[in-house]
């Protein structure tokens, strides 16, 4: 287990060489100057102040000694300030990937209490009212857009009926990390990023417990007096999971893609908006740097994946 | 990657369909409550909204309106401007005065001035904060102190002390000696350059202003993000990335301790959510955009302030364009004037939220005088006998044709995402089809505009705005000289006369405000004559505040003075 982990590990080196070429390529693409957005509309600002502030940005150096000079402090963990909040890059991340992960892994786990027997439910009682009800859910689901869904949670059920808060983390005035007043704010970006995988897992699961369903180990289960629920629970979802695994790797994906997106429309204090925002600013250190451990992020998941299918799946062996 | 670009095109998609413009009337303005005679109840907190982090919270190196939002609590300056006429008064300097000759100003200090932890403010702080300007690498201040005697010697590490600043009288008088005049000096010094004086005895520890070693200087420390002492009415408690800053109330601020306990600006991801934060009661106050105000109008529980803002938005006409020759005639741009329906775009925009402008000084400025000047009513024949007059010639498509052959079709562009800037590109495009000029739209991102339209002859026409300060000094944006990379007269306007009278307006020697204001009326009626630019309207800022809250009266004269009487606000329980 310890060397697959390795070499899963070693062999996520160059995805995350890729990974840092391609953002470090792509923000320097776009043909705007950094330093003309930093100074904004300003007008009592010299040509020379300018270029002075070009020269201390590293800004005139050639492309690939700004790569050269950048993949070596990277190495070091060393993602430099950012050009616009003049801070550590890496301490600014540090303090949002916390936030993110709360939406993330809440999600994450919304998603497969609510999918999964949603799932097996519509498996058992496949053609009757509920089947079709859970069908329903899963397509509509699966076709709004998150942010849509997200911007229709903060203006109804926020802005005009004031049932849920418009956004942020806490009450003004309010610090506590667990508590009802956090969990209180989390249920709508939450609720709005699980809900594209609550649509996706039952219609996936259904036709893994119905072929699960069919085969001769569960009638002999059956016919050897077990109870429904343990032949349910322990020999058609263990089979039937399998491909939901694969699933996840998907999901994480939307996490923390998604995320991006619902922590701008829910103020959320995260990773994404974080890069958002930096994207924005053209404030390359920050949106290099935000890439780079959302990457990381999915390469890590990914790996988890595939351990978790030597846990569900025995006959699947790590090596 | 390609999936991130596909959600990040997602989210853009939800900047743009936030903002989209109502097809409703506006309303009329809501008065402003009176102050109330009542006793002020102490306690509560100021939830203000901003769109960002502050970027940093020490004014040398501050470029952005978040970032001032915050060090403006904490940091002031000598002066301010009057939060209704604009004109300098004293803040922490009781009196300033410049010398009959121009060449030396004094401010002195009032009596007893202490920061938030007990150390006297003296001179020398605005001292220090002068040489952390000469000597940062990230400023991009220095122009405003560059006539200071000694300045290009501190500057570069020749001395360690800048000559021209004289401190006296046990640090309550501060002497600065110009090399030659400059007639903004009194606003413009008062904040040390940088805008706010920052505390010298808890600084120097992380920067010593007393060396000629130019190596260090004040950029990078960790208190540019934690600011340590207080002039103003607010004291730096704490800074949450992503969420708020907080302050506390300062019990030794000079004009007396705040009624409300504790301020706190928290920070939103646009205005949308810096509308609903207000809407919902969030937010205690802040400005709403003109297609919301009639939505924020109607909630019970605010009361609304309509008030000018100081700068102006326009259509700049290159006069340098290789590809649009004509827009070098002073007859073709007053064409492109009479051709387009201010009226109408400001109806369609503001919601008659703003007033128009037919020159470079805004309403607000106490240079601001129309008359005499040409208000360009929309008149289709007489700006097509202009470019008739011009040498234009009709073609057989509707399409004049210039001098040279070739067929009036020419790009105006300006920043996707911003609303009434591409509502003003349709209308443009349009009208300008009325009068037989064809107009290719071009949409960009906010710098690509910047950088595009930097002064060179590969634009046409762009639109942009200007936010104006208090004391008038357009010498950047109007004189000839002014044409070079990163300069402001991007359109190419050279006036001999304008170019003396924006001198004289800047280094006098006569800087009467009367002087002033005629050589400013030189400049606006030379504007008005050559349109460089097709002026278009200053928008009204639309403020709202929670009804509870008292003594709320903004102004004009920038974010800063919504709060100039911060102290006397109260919460009505």
């Amino acid at each position: 287990m310890g060397r697959f982990i390795a070499r899963r590990l070693v062999q996520a080196i160059p995805t995350l060489f890729g990974v840092l070429l391609l953002t470090f390529l792509l923000t320097r693409l776009s043909p705007a100057d950094p330093v003309q957005l930093m100074l904004g509309g300003q007008f009592d600002i010299t040509p020379e102040d300018r270029e002075r502030l070009r020269q201390s940005l590293g800004l005139n150096d050639p492309l690939p000694l700004q790569f050269v000079n950048w993949l070596w402090h990277v190495v070091q963990l060393d993602f430099g300030n950012s050009f616009y909040y003049h801070r550590p890059v890496i301490q600014m991340i540090g303090e949002r990937i916390p936030n993110s992960l709360q939406i993330s892994i809440s999600a994450l786990l919304i998603t497969v209490a609510v999918g999964v027997p949603l799932g097996v439910i519509a498996a058992l009682r496949r053609g009757g009212l509920v089947d079709h009800a859970i069908r329903i859910f899963s397509v509509s689901g699966h076709a709004i857009p998150t942010f849509w869904f997200g911007l229709i949670f903060v203006l109804v059920l926020g802005v005009q009926l004031r049932w849920f808060p418009i956004g942020s983390m806490n009450v003004i005035g309010n610090d506590c990390t667990v508590c009802w007043d956090r969990l209180w704010h989390l249920i709508g970006p939450v609720a709005v990023i699980s809900i594209g995988g609550i649509a996706n897992l039952p219609r996936i699961l259904r036709t893994e417990v119905l072929e699960v369903i069919s085969q001769d180990y569960v009638r002999t289960a059956r016919s050897k007096g077990l109870k429904e629920r343990v032949v349910i629970s322990g020999h058609v979802l263990r089979n039937a999971l399998i491909p939901v695994v694969t699933l996840f790797g998907g999901l994480l994906t939307i996490f923390v893609g998604g995320a991006l997106v619902i922590e701008q429309v829910f103020n959320w204090p995260g990773i994404g908006r974080l890069t958002f925002e930096a994207a924005i600013n053209k404030d390359y250190p920050l949106v290099q740097a935000g890439v780079v451990f959302s990457s990381l992020l999915l390469i890590l998941s990914y790996i988890v994946r595939d351990i978790s299918y030597a846990l569900v799946d025995p006959r699947i062996k790590v090596r | 990657m390609r999936r991130l670009s596909a959600v990040l095109g997602a989210a853009l998609l939800v900047a743009v369909s936030c903002g989209q413009a109502p097809t409703s009337t506006g309303t009329s303005p809501t008065p402003a409550a009176s102050a109330s005679a009542e006793q002020p109840q102490a306690g509560g907190r100021i939830v203000f909204g901003a769109t960002g982090d502050p970027k940093t919270m020490n004014p040398v190196i501050a470029t952005d309106t978040q970032s001032r939002d915050i060090w403006d609590k904490v940091y002031l300056s000598l002066t301010r401007s009057n939060y209704k006429t604009g004109e300098t008064e004293a803040n922490l300097a009781q009196k300033f005065e410049l010398s009959s000759d121009g060449l030396t100003l004094t401010y002195t200090l009032r009596d007893n001035l202490v920061w938030s932890d007990g150390t006297p403010f003296t001179g020398e702080d605005w001292k220090y904060t002068a040489e952390a300007v000469a000597r940062s690498v990230k400023t991009v201040r220095k122009s405003t102190l560059q006539d200071i005697v000694g300045w290009a010697d501190y500057r570069d590490g020749k001395t360690d002390s800048l000559a021209g600043v004289t401190i006296k009288d046990n640090g309550k008088v501060i002497e600065i000696k110009f090399a030659k005049i400059f007639c903004p000096a009194t606003a413009a010094l008062g904040g040390a350059g940088a805008g706010g004086i920052l505390p010298s005895a808890a600084f120097k520890k992380v920067w010593d202003n007393k060396t000629t070693d130019t190596k260090t200087n004040i950029d990078d420390n960790p208190l540019n993000m934690n600011p340590p002492a207080s002039m103003g009415p607010w004291v730096f408690k704490e800074f949450k990335p992503g969420v708020q800053v907080t302050f506390v109330k300062n019990a030794k601020y000079f004009r007396g301790a705040p009624y409300v306990d504790e301020f706190v600006v928290k920070t939103y991801a646009d205005a949308t959510a810096v509308k609903n934060a207000i809407v919902t009661g969030e937010v205690t106050y802040g400005s709403v955009e003109a297609k919301d105000y009639e939505e924020v109008s109607k909630v019970d529980a605010l009361k609304g302030v309509r008030y000018r803002s100081s700068g102006y938005t326009y259509i700049g006409w290159n006069a340098k364009s290789a590809k649009a020759p004509w827009l070098a005639n002073r007859d073709v741009r007053q064409a492109l004037w009479y051709g387009i329906n201010v009226d109408a775009i400001m109806k369609k925009i503001l919601f008659g939220l703003g007033s128009q402008v037919y020159a470079h000084n805004p309403p607000t400025s106490w240079a601001y005088d129309a008359s005499g000047l040409t208000q360009y009513n929309n008149d289709v024949a007489k700006a097509k006998s202009l470019l008739e007059k011009a040498g234009a010639k009709m073609g057989s498509d509707g399409v004049y044709v210039w001098t040279d052959g070739k067929p009036m079709k020419m790009t105006i562009e300006t920043n996707q995402g911003n609303n009434a800037r591409e509502t003003i590109l349709q209308f443009a495009q349009e009208q300008y089809k009325a009068i037989g000029v064809q107009i290719d739209p071009l949409l960009e991102s906010f710098n690509a505009l910047l950088d595009r339209t930097d002064p060179g002859t590969g634009f046409d026409g762009f639109i942009l705005g200007w936010s104006l300060g208090a004391d008038p000094d357009p010498y950047s944006i109007w004189h000839s000289s002014q044409q070079g990379k990163g300069q402001f007269n991007n359109v190419g306007y050279v006036n001999a006369t304008v170019d003396q009278a924006l001198i004289d307006n800047r280094n006098g020697p006569d800087c009467s405000q009367t002087a002033r204001k005629a050589a400013l009326k030189k400049v606006d009626q030379n504007l008005n004559q050559d349109a460089p630019y097709t002026f278009l309207y200053s928008a009204d800022v639309l403020f709202f505040a929670n009804k509870q809250l008292q003594g709320v009266d903004p102004n004009t004269y920038g974010v800063m003075t919504q709060q100039w009487n911060v102290e006397k606000w109260w919460f009505k329980k």
